[in-house]
């Protein structure tokens, strides 16, 4: 059953970070990945609020844990496109928003992450 | 049919990612170190640049197969959101040093795993165009005489 619930979060995930990244490559900016670095972000940020919730009511079920955490979430964000953008900008000479987006996307995500831990309203 | 292809990709990348992570689970309790996700992000991030820079620049394949492999499958497999919560769970428990070789490892070892794979499929063309190019040169030598 948990492989089920897994699987379409997982599906939900993918394809909501395939939107995300179509509709914003139309409006990006510069060579800064935005369409990543806004999933990674936002994505932390949910996943440190859900993580503060199971803490809280540990019954939270297998929808909420399989369901949002691993498989919506999990496949939401992504670690692979991040390293792959990241390569790509130092192959064009661009070192500065190499940093930008590595470091700015490791801190923010961190951050987000916290802030979302720290709101207990759910 | 790309939407079907990433969903499809989504599917199986979620799975083997929490199949692997379950896998490494009495591990991970024993050290107090994330090592599924570490494991999970740097061979993620290995086989996505491998299978990006050889399928853009050196093979051309069905582009909603690349779409699902890459941004359905491989995008899924890894994962950012676990990463960051694992980080701050580390700082939490006061595990200062497992939290800066954690961030340290996923980030600069990912990028160089990024770069490996980026290498190796260039290796591999390189490797495929020699061939190609010594059979070409048999043959013609072949013809010749």
């Amino acid at each position: 059953m948990e492989i089920l619930i897994i699987g379409i979060g997982g599906i939900a995930g993918a394809l909501s970070r395939y939107a995300i990244g179509k509709y914003l490559s139309r409006i990006a900016f510069l060579s800064f990945p935005t369409a990543t670095f806004l999933i990674n972000v936002t994505g932390s940020f949910f996943l440190g609020l859900l993580a503060m919730n199971m803490v809280q009511h540990p019954t939270g079920g297998l929808i909420e844990k399989y369901g949002f955490q691993v498989g919506f979430l999990g496949a939401y964000t992504t670690f692979s496109t991040f390293t792959y953008e990241s390569i790509r900008l130092i192959e064009e000479g661009e070192w500065m928003i190499f940093f930008l987006y590595t470091a700015g996307s490791t801190i923010a995500g961190l951050v987000a992450c916290l802030i979302g831990i720290s709101l207990k309203f759910i | 049919m790309s939407y079907l292809a990433v969903a499809l990709g989504g599917f199986v990348g979620a799975l083997l990612r929490f199949e692997i992570g379950h896998f490494f689970s009495s591990f991970v309790q024993q050290s107090g170190f994330p090592w599924g996700t570490l494991i999970i992000n740097l061979t993620g991030c290995f086989t996505l640049s491998l299978f990006l820079t050889l399928t853009l620049d050196f093979v051309s394949i069905n582009p909603n197969l690349r779409l699902g492999v890459s941004t359905g499958f491989l995008g899924a497999y890894t994962t950012f959101s676990t990463f960051a919560l694992e980080s701050i769970q580390l700082l939490q428990q006061g595990q200062y040093w497992s939290f800066g070789i954690y961030i340290f490892s996923s980030v600069l070892l990912g990028i160089a795993m990024s770069a490996f794979g980026l290498f190796t499929a260039r290796a591999i063309a390189e490797y495929r165009r020699n061939k190609f190019g010594e059979e070409e040169e048999l043959s013609e030598n072949a013809t010749g005489r």
